[in-house]
């Protein structure tokens, strides 16, 4: 693979990718599948977004050799994450390069987790049978571009009934100087197995304008339990597009916790697959837009299987120019009979040049189901600002705390205590900085 | 702060949205006493307590007032609590996600300043006392500030507030309103541990009642956005027989658009 400066996108870079981290032939030719839908594929569109006016040329793709960076170069504010040694594993990436992994705490458990090209060795039928399988590389041209470029993987196979509940921390430094990164990351839960992944991209340097495209794929098998967090705390020279999504299989669970608290252009979307019967999966999304930033916002839940149920809850807020869409569908197919799904979207704005809209979206096939939405953009209420001060906080006191106050149904109800306090910590970073 | 608490309006004239609704208001009020003010709906009592705390709505056009010889008009809201200022409001706003143990220990810290942080569990303890003392379930606590409160609930957490927070000059906007009368007497109980030196109070009423059980020394009767007449405890009990009407007579206030009701 090539070091290099900014470089035309073609073929050879996909090729030059896959042979340099030593890809069996058939996951070559996956990726060039990938590039040429990529070529062929219009840019998606985002209702209310002007993504695909965003020319990608402009931005710099240069994939370097950089090799991941200790876990004390990560932003100060996240090491709340890692905790203690013997509490969790690690794999860090900055750059297509080598990454940092302490994984032994999983192999401890039997769980297997490597690096994504090195599990294509270690687990080709594994690996092969699982990729693309959740995210179909063709589905758009973002997606397709990513398939056939992503250059920090991850795979994660949790076989039948074991139970890595210690965290799996997936980290990726996005700042490294001059370099692309498309993290990948793909999971397989087993039958009754359980797992728990911590997912950041940060990036503490400032960029020149970078785009990075992201994609997370789960396959969760019957009686599986996967909780998955992911963070975003990106600088605003950066353009994301993040997918992150599972199929879930009979008796499976899914939960989503995603808190999207960077300063770039992005587009995200988390959602679940229902596939089986039974499954059931949560999502509880918070994201807060500032400077003059464009967060485009998904969670899209589908049923397909019977008696399946899923929850959206989703908060943002929205300050200085920032444009927040925040998107919730729930869809339920023909034939999924007896499941339900509830969604709840809110959006609070904070200053007179910032816009919000919330887009929630019931898409229901079956007559034998139950499902609403609750969906509102509203403005701090002076009365309560005043209440506040008249007790001797200042404003800018009492602004946070309501802030704090209309996040809390999503934060107070994580479930692990770390990453509560993480986005606890982010949210007040943002609001202040 | 030291010494003896001090506030005094001057002929203060207030307007909301252009309507002028306080038409010059005089009043003194010192440490250990208990003003009481009463008057018919819509006179302008809540008026003149939202301009004393500082409401961004209501515009004072003239007049001054101070609190311990400081220009009270020139601080901000908070900072006029700061100084020991407190409002018990007719109608608390609820905010929702926040606790109320948390508020309150934010509330205090942000009196004591940055490394004087009151130690948790001091304050639990110190919250614990003041909610017995005030007949509250201890649930109240973990319950987001006002959000779901009864009237009468949210009138006792004003309360509580208060005795958390110790200030100088204590407004209480109707705080018997919404009340029984068991929850009458222990939130009265609840002003009165407070009484002494080191207090003002005002207290906003159409009852009687409540100052059966928290005995002003100093009653004034407002009508039209100014105080018509001020005296003593024995002022209110005149009220109470004789109505409003009464005293409109007696003052020669022609009065076509406040019904009077006591
Ligand atoms: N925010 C406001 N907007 C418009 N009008 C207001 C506002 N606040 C007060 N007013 C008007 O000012 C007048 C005085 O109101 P205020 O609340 O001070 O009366 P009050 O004496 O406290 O009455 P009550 O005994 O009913 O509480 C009323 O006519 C009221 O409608
Ligand atoms: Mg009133």
């Amino acid at each position: 693979m090539a070091v290099g400066h900014a470089m035309e996108l073609d073929r050879r870079v996909v090729e030059s990718l896959s042979e340099g981290r030593g890809e069996p032939a058939w996951l070559r030719e996956w990726r060039l599948r990938a590039w040429e839908a990529y070529e062929q594929l219009p840019p998606p569109k985002f209702e209310r977004s002007d993504w695909e006016k965003r020319k990608l040329q402009d931005l710099r793709l240069a994939p370097s050799m950089a090799s991941a960076p200790p876990l004390e170069r990560f932003p100060a504010h996240l090491q709340g994450l890692f905790g203690e040694r013997g509490d969790r594993s690690v794999a860090a990436f900055a750059g297509g390069g080598v990454p940092y992994l302490d994984l032994e705490n999983l192999a401890g458990r039997g769980v297997y987790a490597a690096e994504l090209s090195t599990a294509v060795r270690e687990r080709e039928d594994l690996v092969r049978r699982a990729l693309g399988r959740v995210v179909d590389p063709a589905e758009n041209k973002w997606i397709a571009l990513q398939s056939a470029l992503w250059n920090a993987g991850l795979f994660v196979h949790v076989p039948r009934g074991a139970e890595a509940e210690i965290p799996l921390l997936a980290l990726y430094q996005i700042g490294e100087a001059g370099a692309f990164v498309f993290p990948r990351i793909l999971i397989v839960v087993e039958e009754g197995a359980s797992a728990t992944v911590v997912e950041a991209l940060v990036s503490d340097l400032d960029l020149g304008a970078a785009f990075t495209c992201g994609i997370v794929e789960c396959l969760v098998e019957d009686g599986g339990r996967l909780r998955y967090a992911g963070f975003q705390d990106l600088p605003k020279s950066v353009t994301g597009f993040l997918v992150r999504r599972a199929r879930a299989e009979r008796d499976a669970r899914v939960e989503w916790l995603v808190g999207e608290m960077g300063e770039g252009y992005i587009v995200g979307e988390c959602g679940t697959e229902l596939a089986g019967q039974g499954s059931r999966s949560d999502a509880r999304v918070v994201g807060i837009g500032t400077g003059r930033q464009h967060l485009d916002l998904t969670v899209k839940m589908v049923h397909a299987g019977r008696f399946t149920e899923s929850e959206i809850l989703g908060r943002g807020v929205v300050l200085d120019r920032a444009e927040t869409v925040f998107r919730a569908v729930t869809q339920i197919q023909k034939g999924a009979v007896g499941t339900s799904g509830h969604q709840a979207e809110s959006l609070l704005i904070l200053s007179p040049t910032a816009r919000a809209d919330t887009i929630p979206m019931l898409l229901i096939d079956e007559n034998d189901v139950r499902a609403d939405h609750a969906a509102s953009v509203g403005k701090i209420n002076p009365e309560q600002l005043y209440y506040l001060m008249s007790r001797g906080i200042d404003e800018e006191q009492a602004r946070r705390l309501i802030v704090r106050g209309f996040l809390d149904p999503v934060i107070g109800r994580i479930p692990l205590p770390g990453i509560r306090r993480v986005m606890e910590e982010l949210v007040e970073r943002k609001m202040t900085r | 702060m030291s010494g003896q608490p001090y506030l005094k309006v001057e002929n203060l004239h207030v307007s909301v949205e252009g309507t002028e609704i306080l038409k010059g208001v005089d009043l003194e009020i010192r440490g250990g006493e208990v003003h009481a003010i009463m008057g018919p709906n819509g006179t302008g009592k809540s008026t003149l307590a939202a301009a004393l705390m500082g409401h961004p709505k209501y515009e004072v056009t003239e007049g001054r007032a101070w609190l311990d010889g400081e220009d009270l008009l020139a601080m901000k809201v908070d900072e006029r609590a700061r100084k020991g200022l407190f409002l018990a409001m007719q109608y608390p706003s609820e905010v929702p996600g926040v606790s109320n143990a948390n508020f309150i220990r934010l509330v205090l810290n942000a009196r004591r300043g940055e490394g004087n942080e009151i130690p948790v569990l001091q304050f639990h303890r110190e919250l614990q006392k003041q909610m017995r003392a005030l007949d509250m379930d201890p649930s109240f606590a973990e319950r987001y500030l006002n959000e779901g409160f009864s009237g009468g609930e949210k009138k006792r957490n004003e309360i509580l507030q208060m005795r958390m927070l110790k200030p100088r000059i204590a407004v209480l906007d109707e705080i018997d309103s919404g009340l029984d009368i068991d929850a009458l007497k222990i939130v009265a109980k609840g002003v009165n541990d407070l009484r002494g030196p080191e207090m003002g109070i005002l207290i906003i009423t159409h009852y009687q009642r409540l100052l059966q059980y928290i005995v002003p020394d100093y009653v004034h009767v407002m009508m039209q956005g100014r105080i018509v007449r001020s005296g003593g405890r024995e002022l209110a009990e005149e009220l109470e027989a004789k109505g409003y009407d009464w005293l409109k007579r007696e003052l020669g206030i022609e009065d076509h658009t406040v019904t009077s009701r006591s």
